[in-house]
């Protein structure tokens, strides 16, 4: 099966060589696709110069619009899975068997690498506390929308099958989408599942996720959730 | 007496501003800032609600729908309904809009990466034959 890893990148040029290198070294080679969101320093060129392809926004899309145009070059490049993997460092390359598993086996659509799974956490990995304030409000939502209970709904760790990165392919929120994304697999019948795996915190440069954002994420989750709900065409 | 001065005040200034707010919108489409496209909204407002506030019939016709001691507020509430509608279709247009500029980005970002991989191929293709 083709396994392919988007990575979202935006000027993440000091952290793209360590990255790629982790996937290269493991025993499984994937191949992967660095989309570049319009950055001001050298992330395409550095990701080309390592041999990774690169899909350079002319503008800045946000993560949402840059995930979702890995999920078009997969689904044209005929891949069987595809793996969001951030490209600030956080995902850990061993980690990408343990999500992409169960979807080879068939036992999942979406598999979540979950940085809190009771029992199973990853204790050495730390939220910082607004995160994960949004974090339970988004699960505490989710659980509502769904009765689903995702323990880590902000995870941008995660592994799809071909039907369900095909339907991203066509329709994928925008801004903070992962718990959306979630809510529209359900309401597509696709199946969720959620395996422990180990997070770094970021190794160079500056989260997006600002201050103001997180403040502000609660209220994007409750009006997203309605837009989807209400919406009949997704 | 008083009364009928007030109005006839609040006509005049009412006029006033919807004459600039229409010519400001004008001058914005004629200066390629505002597409015609977009504004035709909201100069068919400004010209109803102009037409309302010149036509005596028409004013005497909403005086008493909204009441004589009220109508300055009710024309207000209706002013501010007729633009949060406008508003709203605006904010239609925009979402419309940013839709089709992701994709355009997006499709463009894709035909970028065929293209790099087709002149690399090119360039591979040139260099064999004057190596061999």
């Amino acid at each position: 099966m083709k396994v392919l890893l988007i990575i979202p990148a935006h000027n993440e040029a000091e952290n793209l060589p360590a990255l790629i290198s982790g996937i290269r070294t493991r025993e499984h080679s994937y191949d992967a696709v660095v989309i570049d969101d319009a950055s001001s320093d050298k992330t395409a060129y550095v990701a080309a110069r390592h041999g990774v392809p690169v899909l350079r926004l002319a503008a800045n899309l946000g993560i949402g619009g840059a995930v979702q145009t890995g999920f078009k070059y997969a689904a044209f490049k005929g891949y069987d899975i595809a793996v969001q993997f951030d490209g600030d460092g956080q995902h850990d390359p061993a980690c990408i068997e343990t999500i992409v598993g169960p979807v080879r086996r068939g036992e999942a659509d979406c598999v979540i690498g979950s940085r809190y799974m009771r029992g199973r956490s990853d204790t050495d990995y730390e939220t910082p506390l607004l995160r994960r304030i949004g974090m339970y409000f988004s699960s505490g939502m989710l659980f509502l929308a769904t009765g689903v209970h995702v323990t880590d709904t902000t995870s941008g760790f995660r592994a799809l099958s071909r039907p369900a990165f095909e339907f991203f392919a066509r329709a994928y929120p925008v801004d903070h989408p992962e718990a959306e994304a979630l809510l529209m697999l359900h309401q597509k019948k696709f199946h969720i599942l959620e395996v422990p795996v180990k997070m770094r915190g970021r190794v160079r440069g500056e989260s997006l996720f600002t201050f103001t954002k997180a403040l502000l994420y609660p209220l994007r989750v409750i009006i997203g959730f309605i837009g989807l709900l209400l919406n009949k065409q997704v | 007496m008083n009364k009928m001065v007030e109005t006839m005040q609040l006509r005049t200034f009412t006029i006033a501003i919807i004459l600039l707010v229409l010519f400001y919108t004008l001058n914005l489409v004629r200066t390629n800032r505002l597409s015609a496209h977009l504004a035709i909204s909201w100069i068919i407002a400004e010209v109803a609600f102009l037409i309302l506030m010149l036509s005596d019939h028409l004013w005497s016709a909403l005086i008493s729908f909204l009441g004589e001691d009220t109508t300055s507020y009710g024309a207000f509430l209706l002013g501010a309904v007729w633009i949060v509608f406008l508003m709203l279709d605006s904010l239609t247009r925009i979402s419309s809009l940013t839709t089709k500029l992701k994709e355009v980005n997006q499709e463009l970002a894709l035909a970028r990466e065929r293209l790099d991989r087709l002149e690399e191929m090119n360039r591979s293709l040139v260099s064999e034959p004057e190596s061999n």
